[in-house]
């Protein structure tokens, strides 16, 4: 029977079952930060952490190209449908920090950007 | 990130709790205000929204049960709820809104990936149907009443039909118009009722009836179906996914109402965000705000199905606190000037949100709800005020 003690017990295990799938979800899609060297076509479909300075940047139809430097190497990325903060940080010699997913385009690898910090 | 996250999630609860305790405060405003100062890609600000709007789903029901205030999607619970109320069964009524909105909250979470599936297989078909299945609602409830009421029924229908079209989908322009015809409908009609035959209440039952596992399970699922349904189809409320299910299901017990009514309200927000997440399409002011912070991909819906979780939790433990706080002592207050006070606070919330001309459709679906009190008509005709412009947005008119 559900009672209110029943009730109140749900609803603990229903938050801790929250706070667990919270964990569980920052686990396994936390970004791994590696350097460019590092990147290759057997670890497409992951998201990582990059960081680096912006050798170029253009945009073109509704994205912005860029490629990221960080001395191990270069990589080519993209943002789809940058706002403004996004636009503002990618300027040429600007250093950032990319959350993204590693794509093949063309049989290469590139970081499609989920995300985009100013790295100091 | 994992405390920010947490903090977050909290800080979506305590709004929650705020917004489902003042009438006329919904979370859309608030996610707009979020909206306004959250960047581009900020999880946890979406985070902040979905557990902000199931919080409210559950806290909703504690205005609208104790003091006969509705919110847009909990007014169909005052006739019930109100009747509990006066009965002194207040925790019942709204431990029964709880269990709802748990049962089907959780299954909704648990649900939501077959339920993403299904909706990019049905998107085409659902729409199709609804004209049929509002147009037979509406005949049903025309024929539903009594045979000396029948014709003062029809009319019913077609006034509150007529000031839906009119508010809804005419020129008017009036903001938070449903705000402005359920609080005149559903909310000050009984108030004005309650005030004039000088209501008392009896004091407060400080246990409520434990309801059977199988019997919570079953009205979640019927519920988790009325979720689904005003998901599947587009203009479709929880109000009237509610009362279709009741037409359809026929004789419901109050009890098992209320159980309903909790459970739709839940799933249906919780749901909102897997066809956000499945079409790129918004059913609640909610995931309208969350698209337009976030673009939702399988990892940021697990994270949002943990912020729904957390919500759920703390929903139902805060709707369970604040109601027996407030019943504690409700009996020992006079009623008559609660009901009045609440009654001038919905007509000065109807003037700040919505101005004159809100205040003259508040007005107007007032009228028509007292018309159903002092005639004995089904105030649930009065659902027409939206099943008859959705109606008629489909057919095309």
């Amino acid at each position: 029977m559900l009672d209110e003690t029943a009730i109140i017990k749900i609803s603990i295990a229903a938050a801790a079952a929250g706070i667990a799938l919270l964990f569980a979800a920052q686990y396994f899609f936390e970004a791994k930060e590696i350097w460019v060297s590092d990147v290759n076509v057997q670890i497409a479909g992951e998201t990582v952490l990059l960081h680096g300075k912006v050798d170029s940047a253009f945009r073109k139809g509704n994205a912005l190209f860029f490629q990221l430097n960080d001395g191990s190497g270069k990589i080519k990325g993209v943002v789809f449908n940058p706002d403004e903060k996004e636009s503002g940080l990618l300027q040429k010699n600007s250093f950032v920090a990319v959350r993204g997913k590693i794509q093949l385009y063309e049989g290469a690898p590139e970081i499609v950007a989920e995300n985009l910090e100013k790295w100091q | 990130m994992l405390e920010t996250f947490l903090l977050f999630i909290l800080a979506g609860c305590i709004l929650g709790t705020i917004a489902g305790l003042t009438p006329g405060l919904h979370v859309n405003t608030i996610a707009m205000f979020v909206l306004a100062f959250a960047a581009h890609g900020d999880l946890p600000s979406v985070l902040l929204i979905a557990s902000m709007s199931v919080v409210q789903t559950f806290v909703d029901f504690v205005p609208s049960v104790l003091l006969g205030a509705p919110s847009n999607e909990t007014f169909l619970s005052v006739l019930p709820g109100h009747r509990m109320l006066l009965q002194g069964k207040g925790l019942f009524a709204i431990q029964l809104t709880i269990i709802g909105g748990l049962a089907a909250g959780l299954m909704a979470v648990a649900a939501g990936p077959l339920f993403a599936m299904f909706l990019r297989k049905g998107e085409a078909f659902f729409p199709a149907a609804i004209p049929f299945v509002l147009g037979t609602i509406l005949l049903m409830m025309a024929i539903g009443e009594k045979r000396k009421n029948m014709l003062l029924g029809i009319a019913v229908i077609l006034l509150s039909g007529l000031l839906g079209v009119a508010v809804l989908r005419g020129s008017a322009n009036v903001a938070n118009a449903l705000f402005c015809l359920m609080s005149g409908f559903f909310g000050a009609s009984g108030l004005i009722k309650s005030v004039w035959e000088k209501q008392k209440l009896c004091e407060q039952k400080t246990t409520a009836k434990p309801i059977g596992k199988a019997r919570a399970a079953k009205q979640g699922c019927v519920a988790l179906f009325g979720g689904a349904l005003v998901a599947l189809m587009p203009a479709i409320s929880c109000s009237e996914a509610a009362f279709v299910i009741r037409k359809i299901v026929g004789k419901i017990r109050t009890s098992d109402y209320l159980i309903l009514l909790g459970g739709i309200n839940t799933s249906n927000m919780i749901l909102s965000f897997f066809t956000l997440f499945a079409l790129g399409k918004t059913r609640t002011g909610s995931a309208v705000a969350m698209k337009q912070l976030l673009d939702i991909g399988t990892e940021q819906l697990l994270f949002i199905a943990a912020a729904c979780l957390i919500g759920i939790g703390f929903g139902a433990i805060a709707t369970v606190m604040l109601a027996r706080a407030a019943l504690r002592r409700i009996h020992l207050l006079d009623y008559k000037k609660i009901n009045a006070a609440i009654l001038v606070f919905l007509t000065a919330a109807v003037f700040a949100f919505s101005g004159t001309a809100g205040l003259l459709a508040f007005g107007s679906a007032t009228a028509i709800g007292l018309l159903t009190v002092c005639s004995g008509v089904r105030r649930t005709n009065c659902m027409a005020f939206l099943i008859i412009p959705t109606l008629l947005f489909y057919l095309g008119v």
